[in-house]
């Protein structure tokens, strides 16, 4: 793959269209379902739960027809980042020393508890980021937008600007892909120019170096683009949340219903494993 | 004596392959470019324009099918793509959007400066890639990026590309967004530009640009070349254009527009100029009964 | 806001009302930018203008002529430093009128997917009458009747991002459409359109000016202007020159001094006439009116 290739790296915010029933599912259910599992996945503290975690989010990602290769390719690149937290847990951290010793070294001191605690740490993110993927590749950000202004309706009355925090975080989502494209152009023009961007095979420090005259443009560029955009928002008259009426309008079935409950008793399983 | 400077062989190109994304750029592309002419590359969105630039100075490794860019063999994975990258000038579509520098001087002597070029030498190129494009060195070296015009900043772009002294020069549409009066002065800078030597490869919406500078032509259409030949021949074919999603330029449908009301004007006229001539010469006709 | 003062739009007024209401009057329109650590800009100085319902309008002007500053004034982007500006006999500075203005006047800019807000074509061209109120039925009556209008109906459930420009910009046109407009303002909204995107676009404005929508459109393509029924050019802030474009493009060097260009055949026929005198000005800018005078010339 080419080395200017990001839209292809960046998979968090892409919505892969499709016909599965988590496709067809209400958005509010799936956003429900996402929350529900966010905080099991973080409360969970055997392993057990966590395989149980696993392997229902790999059933999910079965239901939804995505690609396994296309859902791992987010966990990839974390994992670097993963592994050094990983092994922090395992060496460094004090808390952890419980069970039984298995080596020591000066202040490192590696045990089972400590082992365990690493090991229950890669499994939390990776379930977390497949999670989200799937979210993500199952609900267009349109559909999450809307899923998110009706759950959050009920407290426009408390004075919760609802529409206008869908439509940032709408717009938000949306925006990375569109990111990811104009730094890859970016790059390109800055390697047109003799940059050293994608010639030479540097370590961390120079890629960051690489990245670096990216910035400002990139950052440039996405301030003009949202100006652009407001403009056009007023043009057709926005004026904020209030007043507004409603293109899309949802309505949960039973099946989404018994989906809900069905992934909230997992949810509770997982915790209490 | 012309020498083949570019040399492409049925170049294929997929974007995001293996991915539920994946489509297909470019299929099967041909394309040369000889030492001193100015080659035209047209399509609508989508018909592959950009993607064939891009692998023209090694952006990417041709997928499929052979580039030969000054006689380096893309494929070789041995390659380095940034000396291909340096010496093939690739200005992308606004790039006054790609200026990272806060002065203009400095702007313009990233390039050679990441070549090795220091001190005197460094100054020397960078004044003289500024002369090429009509900003005055002392005036402008100085000068905030950010309050140039539309038309400054793209020169200063285009100066940034040029002080790598390429041997070739890849501009993927040059005039677009500009107005009238920075584009001629542009067209301009180009026109210099080929006078010296220096090989230009150009990718316009603009059929009127094209008609000023394109020696030869190709347009994609579908990742495919549908048409090529001498800009003369390709440009003065109307109807296949836009059935291309293209058209010819405006002089040449304005006097077919004649010939149809009876205006019986000759000739292959692309520009304004030639336009005049033809017509001139067609009063002149009517002159002796 | 009232639902009785929406009147009903997109329709060539009745032969009741005076011909000579105008739609859009402007009256010494000044507006003053204040750029950071910059010295004030004054981009229009007092400009007078108006538009009639039904006209087709061509808006030219060198850069830093106030084109674009006046544009935004039409549909109360912008409220002027001093001056008025009547949208159909409602004043812009008029809070209360504002969303109703911008209903009146739609507005179609130049780089077509940074104006589209939603994800899926139809839900854009919601968005329009989803902030004036319009209930969900009637929002799926305009909807559906904008998209076939500007023909998009078949796609109307795709991602914008993955359009060509010029669908982009049909979408564009029927978010506008959707907010039931009596005009559209375009700044160069064919800049950034390849030919066959420009001529699917004019195809749809001639349309739809053929069905009563007036139509104002920044252009620097003076070819384009050349098929508006009037040419108003701009220089430093005020109108400089207003005339149907036989008129406008005749004194070429008034044109010049303008920072202007000529259209195609005006071109022409200006540099034919310097080598053969006796060449009859073209009573139109196009091919048809060049034609003629070359038919009628006789030495």
């Amino acid at each position: 793959m080419s080395e200017f290739d990001f839209l292809g790296q960046v998979t968090i915010g892409q919505y892969l269209p499709g016909d599965s029933p988590l496709h067809r599912m209400d958005p509010r259910a799936k956003l429900l379902m996402a929350l529900a599992w966010i905080a099991a996945v973080v409360a969970c503290r055997s392993l057990l739960g966590m395989a149980l975690a696993a392997l229902a989010v790999a059933a999910g990602l079965w239901v939804a027809r995505i690609p396994a290769r296309f859902a791992l390719r987010s966990v990839w690149r974390a994992l670097p980042f993963l592994a050094l937290l990983a092994v922090l847990q395992v060496l460094v951290m004090p808390g952890n020393r419980t069970g039984a010793v298995l080596w020591q070294w000066w202040i490192v001191t590696v045990t089972t508890g400590g082992l365990l605690a690493g090991a229950l740490l890669v499994a939390r993110f990776v379930v977390l980021i497949l999670a989200i993927s799937l979210l993500s590749f199952t609900t267009g950000t349109n559909d999450l937008m809307h899923g998110l202004e009706h759950l959050l309706r009920p407290l426009q009355r408390l004075g919760l600007p609802a529409h206008e925090l869908a439509l940032t975080f709408d717009i938000a989502l949306r925006s990375v892909p569109l990111l990811a494209l104009e730094a890859e152009r970016l790059a390109k023009a800055q390697a047109s120019r003799g940059g050293e961007f994608g010639g030479a095979k540097g370590g961390a420090i120079r890629r960051v170096q690489q990245a670096l005259p990216l910035l400002v443009p990139l950052f440039l560029g996405a301030l003009q683009r949202a100006e652009r955009l407001a403009l056009a928002m007023e043009a057709r008259g926005y004026v904020g949340g209030r007043g507004r009426t409603q293109w899309v309008a949802l309505r949960m079935r039973s099946a989404d219903y018994v989906a809900l409950a069905l992934v909230l008793g997992i949810a509770v399983a997982v915790v209490l494993v | 004596m012309s020498e083949l400077l570019i040399d492409v062989r049925g170049l294929r190109h997929t974007y995001m392959p293996g991915t539920p994304f994946a489509s297909i750029a470019l299929d099967g592309v041909d394309f040369r470019l000889e030492s001193g002419e100015t080659v035209g590359v047209v399509g609508s969105t989508g018909a592959g324009k950009s993607t064939l630039l891009q692998h023209l100075n090694g952006l990417y490794r041709p997928q499929e099918g052979e580039v030969h860019v000054l006689g380096r063999d893309l494929r070789d994975p041995g390659q380095d793509l940034r000396e291909v990258r340096r010496s093939v000038g690739l200005v992308f579509q606004r790039p006054e959007q790609q200026i990272f520098s806060q002065y203009v001087g400095d702007d313009v002597a990233y390039g050679p400066r990441l070549l090795g070029l220091a001190g005197e030498a460094l100054r020397e190129r960078v004044r003289w890639a500024m002369d090429l494009v009509g900003l005055g060195f002392l005036d402008y070296k100085d000068r905030l990026t950010w309050t140039l015009s539309g038309g400054e900043q793209r020169k200063a772009a285009l100066a940034g590309v040029l002080a790598l002294q390429p041997r070739v020069l890849i501009l993927d549409e040059p005039t677009a967004g500009l107005d009238p009066q920075a584009r001629l002065g542009l067209l301009d800078d180009l026109r210099r530009l080929r006078a010296e030597g220096l090989a230009l490869v150009v990718a316009s919406h603009n059929m009127e640009d094209i008609a000023l500078l394109a020696d030869r032509l190709y347009v994609l259409q579908g990742g495919r070349v549908a048409l090529e030949g001498p800009a003369r021949q390709v440009l003065s074919q109307g109807e296949r254009l836009r059935a291309l999603g293209l058209d010819a330029p405006p002089v040449v449908n304005l006097l077919q527009a004649l010939r149809d009301l009876g205006v019986s004007v000759g000739g292959d006229s692309l520009t304004l100029d030639e336009a005049e001539e033809a017509l001139a010469a067609w009063l002149d006709g009517r002159r002796s009964p | 806001m009232s639902r009785a003062s929406l009147r009903p739009s997109g329709l060539p007024r009745g032969p009741f009302l005076s011909a000579d209401t105008p739609l859009i009057r402007v009256v010494g329109l000044t507006h003053t930018y204040h750029p950071e650590g910059a010295p004030p800009l004054e981009a229009l100085r007092g400009l007078d203008m108006q538009v009639c319902a039904g006209e087709r309008v061509a808006l030219v002007g060198a850069n830093g002529s106030g084109k674009s500053t006046l544009a935004r004034h039409l549909n109360a982007l912008l409220l002027p430093t001093s001056g008025d500006v009547w949208i159909d006999g409602l004043n812009t500075r008029d809070a209360a009128h504002r969303r109703h203005i911008r209903a009146l006047v739609g507005m179609v800019f130049q780089i077509p997917i940074d104006q589209i807000v939603a994800t899926v074509v139809e839900e854009d061209v919601a968005f329009g009458p989803e902030n004036l109120g319009v209930p969900r039925a009637e929002l799926r009556e305009r909807v559906r009747e904008s998209l076939e209008r500007v023909g998009m109906w078949e796609l109307r459930q795709r991602p914008p991002h993955l359009l060509s420009p010029g669908q982009q910009q049909r979408v564009a046109i029927a978010a506008a459409l959707a907010m039931r407009p009596r005009c559209l303002v375009l700044d160069e909204a064919t800049a950034m359109l390849d030919p066959q995107g420009r001529r699917e676009l004019w195809d749809l404005l001639d349309r739809l000016h053929a069905d009563g929508l007036t139509l104002l459109y920044i252009t620097h393509d003076m070819d384009d202007a050349a098929r508006a029924e009037r040419i108003i050019a701009l220089h430093q802030g005020r109108v400089a020159l207003d005339a149907p474009p036989a008129r406008f493009f005749g004194n070429a060097e008034r044109v010049e001094r303008l920072g202007l260009g000529l259209s195609t055949a005006a071109e022409l026929a200006r540099r034919l006439s310097r080598r053969f005198p006796t060449l009859p000005a073209p009573l139109t800018q196009d091919a048809a009116g060049l034609a003629q005078a070359l038919l009628e010339w006789r030495p």
